[in-house]
């Protein structure tokens, strides 16, 4: 009986980490903390000869970038 | 079931791309449409008959979601068949031109909620408020049927039509799909517009925030937390962003508690309390500095918290709404809505038809999302097939929050509704006195024979504003606060007043100003932005010496820009805030109109290019929003031009006080009174029989409403021809393509893809069993992918001539 409980905790335990990692991940993704990632996996694919840059000199370059091609914001 | 499945490869190296899924419905889903179907039509004939205590919130809630099902199921997927037809073994710009940075395929989700969080934000909120001066019920109506058959087809078109065009903007499309001269007057008509949108969302965040110093503080610290968030990002974490957004939003929630204290201390009430010149005077330094200011420490962590907040606030707003089930105030078809009240309406005047559609706007379609489906949106599309759910899904969530707007707004008291949206001119509002405001309010809104009658209304009314203007914590209280924000906010307080009861109700009120001047802000911010690119991009155009203007680094030259930018919509926010006939109700007009023809340019557009593509008969998915768009419009702009009613027409308005002033030059009008400030007041009105002129006010108030008018006036001519001539130019594209039969397109040539993703936020079972394979693909063949790729790889870096399209403004 305790274990069959034990069983379900731990399965519950892993539905609310997969849960918590869920969102996490979409919060990342959506507000765009996750693009660092994406880009490595990018360079690492496509340029493989290219070194990383590191997540301050990348977040220097995206700014940069925004600067240059600002994006509307709607109403 | 698996015979219904076709898989599509373009390589025999890797798995299939796509999955072409003929399977028809299976009876189960059947079923639940047709319950689904059975519930929206019960609710809508709830919402269309049923009056009184019969009636909640929660009606609204349910009409509107079930026919975005209905129509997102078939209307949309109708399009999708006939017109659209995804090709999902052709690469999207984001797979071909994958740079990791603004090409780049993103997961479909996410791609959701950042395509949502740019659409959304001050717009749907404001105009569903103002809109139930005419009635719940059209507004209602035009809401859901609105975005279902116009805004929607026309956001998932346009991200169509760029996402098939390596995501070029809107202004690119027109010219390469029209001809040049379309694309000049389409370029020009959007600068027009932004410059326009910009100064009305500025005068709302004015409107709410003056004589209000809790609302000041807590909006004025959104810059300082911006900043800390910014050099956070920059210097101590960079690249956390959620955690940073986290700190930031704790912070925002702690400066509008705050605000509170700030705002019954003496020193804080003395300083945060700014008059409307004032306030106005800050946001357009405040906007010049945003524009010029490096992105890193303004903009983007600003945008961080308008995009936290927008997802929020929506959750919070639904969730209060289906908790509260509010109680339905407002009349389904008031006085002004059928055209019978004997007097003009108070907050935007003119008849249902056009101006109710005018002055939603946003929330059933709205031409600015055009330039957001035509921009960031389709260089991160995976798959044709997902730009359903993108593009037409999330206006539909846009709807919705309008949906929320209109049920928060029309469970207020009648009477409280009318004394904050009217101009002060009609309320008698008295600046910092709140007393005597809600007794002069409460006398007019009494005499209107419009509203249902109360007994004892004029103290039971003045009871009313003068309260609510307490509750929420508002010292100047609650009178002429117009622009809708404040209106909504106050609705929102009562709807969430289950959490926290009335001791909270000035937490929430000043909560829902922060976060609608947040969205502002950052349009604001990003909108002047944008501007001065297209500006210093249309003025490079020009050649000569002008070819300076294209480079970006050339701080004279940007700077210049931003100040152009700044001073069209600074001038045009101070004309409002200034405005003796109060600027929401003489402007809010402008903004509807010019948000609704932007649409009208890009819905002509869409339908050039399905009539260029030999599918003329489906030219009417488009073509209905189109016409119906352009009949709105075009009578809203010949109203607001050749009416020969003063309160409609601006140059009606404006002959009158010439009139007045001429007839002061020439003494035959006499100083009627003195006001506060001790200038003469005239009071003019024109000779029998027409008699249709009425003029009250001082010559300094004479002489601004002239100059208004002829600003105003001068908008609309501007606004019409211009976007008259984009569909002239558009009509006579059409005849050609029909008389050919059909017109080549700029419509780039297909590229096969080499890259798999699911087509809509829930994958089905073979979606999941093939996302699958190609994990494991791309596990085995983490080397092989790139020579798969390798026919891509030609083209992997933006070709030449993209980075440099005259459009980079939105790319």
């Amino acid at each position: 009986m305790s274990e069959k409980l034990l069983v379900h905790t731990q399965r519950f335990r892993e539905q609310v980490l997969r849960a918590w990692r869920a969102v996490v991940w979409y919060v990342k993704g959506v507000m765009g903390e996750s693009d660092y990632d994406t880009y490595c996996a990018h360079l690492r694919r496509r340029h493989p000869d290219e070194p990383l840059p590191t997540v301050s000199e990348y977040w220097r370059k995206r700014y940069a970038d925004e600067d240059a091609h600002p994006s509307a914001r709607c109403c | 079931m698996a015979t219904d499945l076709e898989y599509v490869r373009t390589s025999d190296s890797h798995p299939p791309v796509a999955i072409i899924d003929r399977s028809p419905m299976t009876p189960a889903k059947r079923i639940i449409f047709a319950v689904i179907g059975l519930v929206t039509a019960t609710a809508w004939a709830l919402v269309c008959f049923a009056r009184g205590e019969h009636l909640n919130g929660a009606y609204f809630v349910i009409a509107a979601v079930g026919t975005y099902i209905i129509a997102y199921r078939f209307y949309a997927r109708l399009i999708e068949y006939k017109v659209i037809r995804p090709k999902n073994d052709r690469a999207t710009p984001g797979e071909l031109y994958d740079n990791g940075r603004d090409f780049q395929p993103t997961d479909r989700r996410i791609l959701f909620g950042h395509h949502f969080a740019a659409i959304a934000g001050a717009g749907p909120l404001v105009g569903p408020v103002l809109a139930i001066q005419m009635g719940f019920l059209p507004s209602f109506i035009w809401i859901v049927i609105g975005c279902v058959l116009a805004g929607a087809v026309q956001d998932y078109m346009t991200l169509w039509l760029s996402t098939r065009r390596k995501g070029r903007s809107l202004g690119q499309m027109i010219k390469d799909e029209m001809g040049k001269l379309g694309g000049v007057f389409g370029i020009l008509g959007i600068l027009f517009i932004m410059v326009m949108l910009i100064a009305v969302l500025g005068l709302i965040i004015v409107q709410a925030l003056a004589h209000s110093p809790w609302g000041v503080f807590s909006i004025g610290c959104t810059i300082p937390i911006a900043l800390f968030m910014g050099i956070y990002l920059r210097f101590l974490r960079p690249g956390k962003v959620a955690e940073v957004t986290v700190i930031g939003v704790a912070l925002m929630l702690f400066a509008v508690v705050a605000g509170r204290w700030v705002a019954e201390s003496a020193w804080g009430a003395q300083f945060f309390t700014l008059s409307s010149v004032t306030l106005a005077w800050c946001l357009i330094i405040y906007g010049f500095l945003a524009s010029v200011l490096p992105v890193w420490l303004l903009l983007a962590p600003r945008d961080y918290l308008s995009t936290f907040m927008k997802v929020g606030t929506i959750v919070l707003l639904a969730v209060g709404v289906l908790i509260a089930l509010p109680a339905v105030n407002a009349p389904a078809l008031s006085d002004w809505g059928k055209g019978t009240a004997t007097v003009a309406a108070p907050i935007f005047a003119g008849s249902l038809f056009p101006f109710l559609f005018i002055t939603i706007a946003c929330g059933a379609l709205s031409g600015f999302h055009s330039l957001i489906s035509s921009g960031t949106t389709p260089k991160m599309v995976e798959k044709e097939s997902q730009i359903r759910i993108i593009g037409y899904g999330g206006m539909m969530i846009e709807s919705f929050v309008a949906v929320m707007a209109l049920v928060t707004a029309m469970n207020l008291d009648q009477h409280l509704y009318f004394a904050m949206n009217a101009p002060a001119t009609l309320t008698g509002f008295v600046t910092d006195d709140a007393q005597t405001s809600a007794a002069n309010a409460a006398n007019w809104v009494c005499s209107l024979k419009e509203l249902v009658p109360v007994p004892d209304c004029v103290n039971v009314a003045t009871q009313t504003i003068y309260d609510t203007g307490v509750g929420v914590g508002e010292a100047g209280g609650v009178v002429s606060r117009t622009g809708g924000a404040p209106t909504l906010a106050v609705g929102m307080a009562h709807i969430l007043s289950f959490l926290g009861g009335n001791a909270m109700k000035g937490f929430w009120y000043h909560f829902a100003i922060m976060f609608e001047a947040l969205f502002i802000l950052t349009t604001l911010d990003a909108g002047t932005r944008v501007c001065r690119f297209m500006l210093s991009d249309a003025l490079s155009n020009l050649g000569g010496v002008f070819k300076k203007f294209s480079n970006p680094s050339w701080h004279v030259g940007a700077w210049g820009c931003s100040l152009l930018v700044v001073a069209g919509w600074g001038s045009i926010l101070l004309m409002g805030v200034t405005d003796p006939l109060g600027g929401i109700n003489t402007l809010y007009p402008l903004f509807g109109i010019s948000n609704q023809l932007l649409a009208a340019i890009a819905l002509t557009l869409i339908t050039v290019v399905v009539i260029k593509k030999g599918l003329v008969k489906w030219a009417w998915i488009p073509g209905v929003g189109l016409i119906w768009d352009l009949v709105v419009t075009m009578a809203a702009s010949w109203q607001k031009i050749f009416s020969p009613a003063q309160s409609l027409g601006y140059w009606a308005q404006h002959s009158c006080y010439v009139n007045a002033k001429a007839g002061i030059a020439n003494g035959t009008v006499q100083a009627a009174s003195q006001n506060a400030a001790g200038d003469n007041v005239f009071v003019f009105k024109s000779a029998a029989p027409d008699a249709v002129c009425s003029v009250t006010g001082s010559e300094a108030q004479i002489n601004a409403v002239i100059r208004n008018t002829t600003v105003q006036g001068t908008l609309s001519i501007i606004f019409m021809v211009l976007v008259a001539l984009v569909v002239l130019v558009g009509i006579w594209v059409a005849i050609k393509a029909i008389r050919a039969g059909s017109l080549p397109t700029t419509e780039e040539p297909d590229q096969p893809s080499h890259y798999y993703a699911p087509k809509s936020l829930f994958s089905t079972k073979a979606e999941k069993a093939l996302t699958k394979e190609w994990a494991e693909y791309n596990a085995e063949h983490g080397v092989a992918v790139k020579t798969v790729q390798e026919g891509i790889d030609a083209v992997d870096e933006v070709p030449e001539g993209l980075d440099n399209d005259p459009d980079t403004p939105f790319s």
